[in-house]
């Protein structure tokens, strides 16, 4: 894929020369806002229920796994704060993304992929139309648009999971599981998880995109793309969220 | 735009892929004229393909310069070479149609895109008529993998011709249509650029068929063009390549 540290900030300014390039397009016309809806029912709607599914029982397990912990120590009052707190800041941005690289971004690729090996690109550009603006642009938009609110509704379904199992199975005070919660999670984490998101779902879809536009070989080069832009995907979302989480702003935390 | 340049023209153009590989294009000289219905035969895999992609722009040569009405493609910016793609009509030797759409949208997709002045009424108007000269009414709601391997060649051409291009390029168009379907896409060809006074560049491997339409036939080989004539000076062509691909497709 690249070798060596200049290869790899070499490929990172091709990553960000493609996506400028594509959201350059966004501010030409004609505006492809029918494409853009397309991608946003794709990426966004489409994933609600798988999104749901892995909230929910991620939310479960990180009860389950505090309550645990808390428990020995005696303080399985702090369940609840626990869970919303991993889940808003960590757990919601990130499996959020990687359900989108393996549904949304991993299909990006072997769609675009395909276009490219089959000539529809070539085709789109002869019909004077750019395919930066037709197909990417709109892919890279739905994804920074669509990825936070999937993380939110991730973070949301997975405090309901959380709540299930610390209250009804753990049990924890309902009360005292909401009241927690309340009182120690700020605005900022949500916001902070938010703001990962954005750029998750930016970066994804840029790397997707570009591996499908830059498609060689046939058929054996579409599922090549599509396995690297799931690993890179993936890869790169685990190592920006750690850079992320310590550069924005925790913000203030009554103590 | 200079009018009396040609609508296509190659000076000197040289393409290699790969430097253990021997150049595709190695200077290759070509005027399609306007109005005219250029055909460019050549064994397989000797750059016809390549040649028509630096016509539109889709590869760069190495060296040479590639020109449409007289301006050079390699000095128009992104703006300019969209406005030079206007010109063309093209279909590709894969056909490249757009997989999820219908045959319906697939013609109708350049229409949408650059006519934008045209009701839903007339597009279906102008769908319809060309579906009906590639003679494929009845497919016009099918999706592009339910189709045969020459419906989908039609289809393309519809495509392509679906904005009056004023240059026709087509990459084989009736390769592997029978030969009844094949005169019928032929003649279509032929009359839809005399029509409007466009030109045409075809790649072809049908000498027939190239004696019956073209103006002028060339041949490419080892990278150069060896042959451009009439039909009548290509058939009297001594050249001992241009002889044997006369005398296997029956000609003398
Ligand atoms: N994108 C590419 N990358 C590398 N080599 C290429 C590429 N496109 C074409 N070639 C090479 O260029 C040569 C000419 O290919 P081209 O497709 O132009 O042949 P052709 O004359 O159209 O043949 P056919 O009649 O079989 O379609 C071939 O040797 C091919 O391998
Ligand atoms: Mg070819």
């Amino acid at each position: 894929m690249f070798t060596g540290f200049v290869g790899y900030i070499r490929y990172l300014g091709t990553l960000t020369l493609f996506a400028t390039q594509s959201i350059a397009w966004l501010f030409v016309r004609p505006y492809r806002f029918p494409q853009f809806i397309d991608e946003m029912e794709f990426i966004g709607n489409q994933s609600l229920s798988i999104i749901s599914l892995t909230g929910l029982f991620t939310g479960a397990v990180l009860a389950y796994q505090s309550w645990i912990a808390f428990d020995i120590v005696g303080t399985d009052s702090l369940v609840g704060v626990s869970t919303s707190l991993a889940l808003a800041r960590e757990l919601g941005p990130v499996m959020t993304a990687i359900v989108v690289t393996g549904r949304a971004g991993a299909a990006m690729t072997a769609k675009i992929g395909l276009m490219r090996v089959s000539e529809q690109i070539d085709a789109l550009e002869v019909m004077a139309i750019s395919p930066k603006q037709y197909l990417i642009a709109p892919k890279i938009v739905a994804a920074a648009i669509a990825t936070p609110f999937l993380a939110g509704i991730f973070t949301l379904v997975g405090n309901v999971g959380g709540y299930l199992v610390g209250v009804f199975l753990c049990g924890v005070d309902p009360g005292v599981y909401i009241h927690n919660l309340k009182s120690f999670l700020a605005p900022w984490d949500i916001y902070h998880g938010l703001i990962k998101s954005i750029i998750f779902g930016f970066v994804i879809a840029t790397i997707c995109c570009y591996k499908g536009y830059t498609t060689k070989n046939g058929a054996e080069g579409v599922g090549k793309s599509t396995n690297e832009s799931v690993v890179l995907g993936i890869v790169f979302t685990l190592v920006m969220d750690y850079f992320l989480s310590v550069i924005i702003p925790t913000g203030m935390r009554s103590q | 735009m200079n009018s009396s340049a040609a609508a296509i023209s190659f000076r000197g153009v040289h393409k290699q892929f790969s430097l253990d590989q021997a150049p595709v294009l190695a200077g290759l000289d070509l005027d399609i004229k306007q109005g005219e219905i250029h055909v460019l035969i050549g064994f397989s895999g000797t750059g016809k393909s390549v040649t028509i992609k630096h016509a539109l722009g889709l590869m760069k040569p190495d060296s040479g310069q590639v020109s449409v009405f007289g301006s050079e493609i390699a000095e128009l910016n992104d703006y300019q070479l969209r406005e030079m793609r206007m010109n063309f009509g093209m279909l590709f030797q894969g056909v490249a149609l757009f997989d999820s759409l219908s045959v319906y949208e697939n013609i109708a997709f350049p229409l949408r895109e650059h006519r934008k002045e045209m009701s839903e009424q007339e597009i279906r108007h102008r769908v319809e008529e060309l579906l009906l000269k590639v003679e494929l009414e009845k497919a016009i709601q099918k999706m592009p993998e339910e189709l045969s391997g020459g419906m989908k060649k039609r289809v393309g051409l519809a495509r392509a011709m679906a904005l009056k291009p004023k240059i026709l390029i087509c990459d084989e168009p009736t390769t592997g249509l029978d030969p009844v379907t094949a005169q019928v896409i032929d003649t279509l060809i032929e009359k839809s650029t005399r029509e409007v006074n466009a030109s045409a560049f075809l790649v072809s491997h049908d000498i027939h068929a190239a004696i019956r339409i073209a103006d002028r036939i060339s041949m490419i080989l080892e990278g150069k063009i060896i042959i451009t004539e009439s039909p009548e000076g290509f058939k009297r062509s001594q050249h001992p390549v241009v002889l044997q691909f006369l005398e296997s497709a029956g000609v003398v």
